[in-house]
């Protein structure tokens, strides 16, 4: 009931975000003010951000980097459009890649023959899973049939080892100019074939949980098919459906799985693959290498978990992320804990969009302790994580979108070095907490920031929130001609950094925090924060922080109901600013 | 077939073993040489800076031969890491590197063109001047022609770079222009930088207000104080602050009874860099009854303790 009620409650808010502007009258009004303050307007901030171009950029990029606020507004459709229903998910995914429109998924004759003498209840699913799976599959290889066999095979070999391998991005131009013909809107379409067998698999749960039958593996035209009853079952099929037990998948494309406390090993594969998984119940466990549990490049992938306290472990571009694709993950229900080596829990590579939504249960996600930040950290971790959006710099190539949505819960975010609703290179990377009292922990480079010509967002809707940042470049900051944004909009909140954080901007950047309502603590152990900006290539940053509301505490220069300037172009202001309800 | 058909002399066989060794030195320095290059454009952070450094020192060591190899054959290059090793590397090296450089100004590649611009400003080859002025003309390249024409304070460019600061489309453009300008110096490039002030684009109006506080021009920016356009009288306030100049020292204490709270908070920072002691009753005064957060925090900041 109380699960209903807060499901009723977060629709809501997304409903009366569709019919705002994203911030208020009076956060605008404040906004200009302290602008004027350092003699700017909030036109200025459209300022020239982008001084090269190429052929993989995301319009949503240019927007965010052209109108910083936007972020604001980027924040909320993504908490509004990456919530429970991945089919709408899907769907709306393609504004967000530049595809105008998706089609149907096209009729396919994909009518199983052999059935091997099944019971008639399991006829439909198992026919469906296989319709649909032969579905995606053929619009998977439709994606790229605008590749000549050369380039295909290009792609075959090279593309799993861009961003897992390091040494690839140098040598990534033959690939990346046979991957730009891949045809975006066929993979989207998949996803969306993805999304509907999983709404489609969510109905079975009255007709075939708990059923019993005797495990059943079967071919068709070199596939091969499992049923599982709810005994405990090990399946390694391409296509498994099972109606309960604690089961166990290994290296399985497409699972549907109605109930029990299930271990999943590789399963749900995107790479070069259409990878679904739905499990509507237990308590589950995601054992993962790289492009699993949601994670797709030059392919398509979902993993929908319904209820359970589930544990999710990957390696790389995985637990949803995007490479010339899109992978999503979607957890309805429980604590969940989710961990992951990088570029993980919300990841958006080159022409790709890769979500992760959370929808309910204080969960845990933490991403790093693999990949040495070598040379500059050699002692510290790369998370490239929890929405972010990470572009090849190295090869003059934008990325993608990354979008992480906690829609409930106590929540804890770590990572190391780039992670939170952050971006590098020409993407936009989003983090969106929608309630609860959240701990965010970084090291260095992300909570609302854009790095080297990029945006990202960290948007917390409520809840007494703690941030915390080692190594500056984080909670509304933008380096090197980027975009950042933090948006807290209430709670009594805590900010701890060191370096530049709290709305700080180096290298012509722009960085904004804005905490809407609450008693707040501001601490840095540099000068660096709390509205700070360099001087860099003859002219100015812009870094400028906002609290409306509460009483507030700062240690390095800020001040409860005044305003003031740093730096270059550095302001804070603080005042009261009622929130209308 | 006789046997003597397939004799070789000795003098042969000599000749080709001293080839062989020549051909395989040359190969093994081209790989050395390889290896140091590929050391010395390391990114010069962290574990990375010992090798990079130990790199750069050996290649600038070898002088003239380094030289050989990076000009022209590294100079087409846009990569920051890979310019930062040859600024190092030509510009250490000296010598000959101006005389190798100047033909590279016509090469057909914009980036040869780009960086040798920019590395002849840096070596200081005023002699150059004139030709890497012509290619302010040259979109691909002229980013390194300004750079190097601002290290060269090259006064007869003056007019062009104002041309180009007029015509050109990028912020980013006029932002480069305006900084060539204030490293030139001079009255001809203080009055082109002076209308600045005014831009449309935030990045430009600041850029002419950083240079003029670079060039000290305190007396226009005295006389911009009365400008009709609220924005250049306040980069003015801001400019003559940072310079710290007395000289505007009474313009800017007439301020503090502005009708603009900004500008009133403007012009207390400003004295703030310049106080006299019989400032302290005057601010007292203004800070009595001022109402405005902002600029009663820049008054609270002029009358506090250092």
């Amino acid at each position: 009931m109380i699960q209903r009620a807060l499901l009723l409650f977060i629709a809501a808010a997304g409903v009366a975000a569709a019919q705002t502007p994203a911030l208020d009258e009076a956060t605008m009004k404040r906004l200009g003010e302290a602008l004027g303050d350092v003699n700017l307007s909030i036109e200025d901030l459209g300022w020239d951000k982008r001084p090269i171009n190429d052929d993989f950029r995301l319009s949503c990029v240019n927007e965010t980097l052209d109108h910083p606020l936007t972020l604001a507004d980027r924040a909320l459709r993504a908490e509004r459009e990456f919530a429970t229903d991945p089919a709408a998910s899907a769907r709306a995914a393609a504004a967000w890649l530049d595809v105008a429109a998706i089609a149907a998924a096209p009729t396919l004759d994909a009518s199983l023959v052999r059935t091997v003498g099944l019971p008639s209840e399991f006829l439909g699913p198992v026919q469906s899973l296989y319709h649909s799976w032969r579905t995606a599959e053929a619009l998977r290889q439709a994606a790229l049939a605008p590749l000549s066999d050369e380039e295909r095979d290009l792609v075959k070999k090279h593309g799993p080892k861009l961003y897992v391998d390091d040494a690839e991005e140098d040598e990534a131009g033959p690939l990346l100019a046979a991957a730009k013909k891949i045809d975006l809107a066929k993979l989207l379409e998949a996803e969306v074939v993805l999304a509907d067998a999983a709404a489609l698999a969510r109905t079975w749960i009255s007709n075939l949980a708990g059923k019993q039958i005797d495990s059943t593996r079967f071919e068709q035209d070199g596939v091969s098919l499992e049923v599982g009853g709810p005994g405990p079952d090990s399946h390694s099929a391409t296509l498994v459906i099972d109606t309960g037990g604690n089961d166990s998948y290994t290296g399985c494309s497409w699972v549907v799985d109605l109930g029990g406390d299930d271990t999943y090993r590789d399963c749900g594969s995107g790479l070069l693959a259409c990878g679904l998984i739905v499990d509507l119940a237990g308590n589950d466990r995601y054992l993962g290498g790289d492009f699993t549990e949601g994670g797709a490049a030059f392919g398509a992938a979902l993993l929908l978990d319904v209820a359970g306290d589930d544990r999710y472990e990957a390696g790389q571009c995985s637990q949803g992320a995007g490479v010339f694709g899109i992978g999503m993950l979607f957890d309805l229900a429980g604590r969940d804990a989710y961990r992951g080596d990088r570029f993980v829990q919300g990841f958006g590579g080159v022409r790709g969009l890769g979500a992760l939504s959370d929808v309910e249960g204080n969960d845990t996600y933490y991403a790093g302790g693999k990949f040495s930040h070598t040379p500059l950290l050699p002692e510290n971790f790369q998370s490239l994580s929890q929405g972010f959006g990470f572009g090849l710099r190295g090869a003059n190539t934008s990325g993608g979108v990354a979008i992480l949505c906690d829609h409930a819960g106590n929540d804890i975010y770590s990572a190391e070095i780039f992670g939170q609703g952050a971006s590098y290179w020409f993407s936009l990377g989003i983090l969106v907490d929608s309630a609860g009292h959240d701990k965010y922990d970084l090291y260095q480079y992300g909570q609302g920031a854009g790095i080297h010509l990029s945006a990202g967002v960290l948007f917390d809707r409520a809840g007494n929130d703690a941030y915390s940042c080692n190594n500056g470049v984080a909670q509304g900051c933008g380096h090197d001609w980027a975009t950042g944004l933090l948006w807290d909009l209430a709670g009594d909140d805590y900010y701890q950094g060191s370096g530049l954080t709290q709305g700080g901007a180096n290298a012509n950047g722009i960085g904004i925090l804005i905490d809407r309502a609450g008693a707040d603590a501001y601490s840095g152990n540099h000068a660096e924060v709390e509205g700070f900006s360099f001087a860099s290539r003859d002219t100015i940053g812009l870094g400028l922080m906002l609290d409306l509301g509460g009483k507030d505490k700062y240690t390095s220069g800020g001040k409860d109901d005044s305003v003031w300037t740093k730096s270059n172009v550095g302001v804070g202001l603080d005042c009261e600013e009622p929130v209308e309800k | 077939m006789s046997k003597s058909q397939f004799a070789i002399s000795n003098d042969r066989i000599v000749l080709l073993i001293v080839v062989l060794a020549i051909v395989s030195s040359v190969a093994a320095a081209d790989d050395e040489m390889d290896l140091l290059w590929k050391d010395a454009c390391q990114w010069e952070v962290g574990s990375a800076i010992p090798s990079m450094r130990a790199a750069r020192d050996k290649l600038i060591a070898k002088g003239a031969k380094s030289l050989d190899y990076i000009i022209p054959g590294k100079l087409d290059t846009a990569d920051g890491l890979v310019i930062r090793a040859i600024d190092e590397v030509v510009t250490k090296v000296g010598g000959e590197a101006v005389e190798r450089l100047l033909p590279c100004l016509e090469s057909d590649r914009p980036n040869v063109r780009k960086v040798t611009a920019s590395l002849l400003g840096k070596l200081g080859a005023k002699e150059a001047a004139p030709r890497i002025a012509k290619l302010l003309g040259d979109p691909d390249a002229r980013g390194g022609a300004l750079e190097a024409l601002g290290m060269l304070k090259s006064t007869e460019a003056v007019p062009q770079i104002g041309e180009l600061l007029a015509t050109a489309p990028l912020e980013r453009t006029k932002v480069a222009c305006i900084g060539t300008l204030a490293l030139i110096g001079g009255e001809e490039a203080e009055a082109v930088i002076l209308t600045y002030l005014s831009a449309k684009a935030a990045p430009v109006r600041f850029a002419a207000q950083l240079a003029l506080e670079k060039l000290k021009a305190v007396e226009p920016l005295r006389a911009r104080l009365k400008d009709e356009d609220a924005r250049v009288r306040l980069h003015a306030i801001a400019a003559l602050g940072h310079i710290g100049d007395a000289a505007a020292h009474d313009d800017l204490l007439g301020l503090l009874d502005s009708a603009s709270a900004v500008e009133r908070g403007f012009a207390a920072e400003a004295i703030a860099a310049m106080l006299k002691p019989e400032d302290g009753e005057r601010l007292k005064a203004v800070l009595a009854k001022e109402t405005d957060p902002f600029a009663k925090g820049k008054l609270e900041a002029a009358l506090s303790p250092r």
